[in-house]
């Protein structure tokens, strides 16, 4: 099991590419709906199961700590969206450490599904290539994109160097699951529907003089003396709306390596303590995992309603009021 | 040099300058959190809600600093 940053494919329908996140995360989905449909016909105002009442106190704290930011009205307004948000990235965070994620896969050897345990795997595929190609030593060089997206492909594997292996299972080159949040894909799709989020909170609350807070350069004209800086206000206005508008989009980065980064690097650990001594010593690493991932998905809410309350205040810092709806 | 001993110094040296900032900013974090909480006992549960919510973000900084460090020795 090689650390790979790009999600490996297992099958494809036509053009598109199934990879194995696409499956945990259609899982995840599937048992989220599940228990929305099941669990929402059983509810009793007084609650009878102690599920109904761990799902209530995780809804009542998350909604306490949205009413808190964006107050009552928008409050009740945003929070369904942004508690899926959290169920679906928390589930997601901790479906990487789950046993059968990332251990049962296709080997690269035989291919069919096998068990592996995991090993560190270093070295390139590619430069083990160029070695063999030429049969001396030729000086490493810089490896071409292509090669790497070739390399991972079935029929061009060549073997890996591998630190220790301690039992004889077979590597896994390609897990039928993948912890979704481990994939850029799903994060950087996770930040743009945010983002969307955050831009019709500004629409909704402000009307279109939420545009006017990246475009509009006007300038209050002060009065006396002061009217020989006029020039300088009017450049720092366009330099200074410029530059929240660049941070518009820069949120939208921050929030996808803030989750990735976390959960990769959550994964890589877990690899490396498993490869370097055995199974059982990540019991501390994945209890520390549990941790990082509920405290991410709810950095990820949190940060979604804090952006979205100032989204809505007006440039002179006072939250205008929603229409009563 | 070659370019796999450049490859080490250049993970090392990411990871290791990367994790000077952030530690201190969570060093600092959790200093003013406790000093907050004696002052104010009865306030403890939002002090420590805010508390993590900063570590979170702080985090994220070495969390990048991490990944470009492991971008650089396995890509």
């Amino acid at each position: 099991m090689a650390i790979s940053l790009k999600p490996e494919t297992i099958f494809s329908i036509g053009s598109v590419e199934i990879t194995n996140s696409i499956i945990t995360v259609t899982l995840v989905a599937a048992l989220i709906i599940y228990f929305v449909i099941v669990f929402t016909k059983k509810i009793t105002v007084k609650p009878g199961s102690k599920f109904q009442l761990l799902i209530e106190s995780a809804v009542i704290a998350l909604h306490d700590l949205g009413k808190g930011i964006l107050g009552d009205k928008a409050a009740r307004h945003f929070f369904p969206f942004i508690f899926t948000f959290f169920t679906l990235i928390l589930l997601s965070n901790w479906s990487g450490l789950l046993p059968f994620v990332g251990s049962i896969g296709f080997t690269h050897t035989a291919k069919e599904a096998g068990f592996g345990l995991p090993v560190l795997v270093i070295g390139n595929q590619v430069e083990d290539k160029h070695k063999e190609k030429d049969g001396a030593l030729i000086p490493k060089k810089s490896i071409d994109i292509r090669e790497i997206y070739a390399a991972t492909s079935e029929e061009k594997l060549t073997t890996q160097k591998s630190i220790i292996r301690f039992t004889k299972g077979e590597e896994i080159e390609k897990p039928f699951f993948r912890a979704p949040s481990a994939d850029l894909n799903f994060t950087l799709a996770m930040a743009i529907i945010s983002f969307l989020l955050i831009q019709y909170a500004g629409l909704r609350a402000l009307g279109f003089k939420y545009l006017g807070k990246f475009f509009d350069y006007r300038v209050s004209i002060p009065k006396g003396r002061k009217v020989l800086l006029l020039p300088f206000l009017f450049i720092i206005n366009i330099l200074w709306k410029t530059l929240e508008l660049i941070l518009e989009f820069g949120k939208i980065i921050s929030f996808t390596f803030r989750l990735f980064g976390n959960v990769f690097a959550g994964e890589v650990l877990l690899l490396v303590i498993t490869s370097l001594t055995f199974g059982l010593a990540t019991l501390p690493f994945i209890g520390l995992e549990f941790f990082v991932g509920f405290i991410q998905a709810v950095v990820f809410s949190l940060l979604t309603m804090v952006f979205i309350k100032l989204a809505s205040e007006s440039h002179d810092g006072h939250a205008e009021e929603a229409d009563a709806a | 040099m070659d370019a796999e001993v450049l490859q080490n110094i250049a993970m090392a040296l990411a990871i290791g300058l990367g994790a000077i900032g952030p530690g201190i900013g969570l060093g600092l974090i959790g200093s003013k959190a406790v000093e907050a909480i004696g002052r104010n006992p009865e306030a403890e549960n939002k002090i420590r809600t805010l508390m993590i919510l900063a570590m979170g973000l702080v985090e994220t900084v070495v969390i990048f600093a991490l990944l470009i460090a492991i971008m650089i020795k396995f890509l």
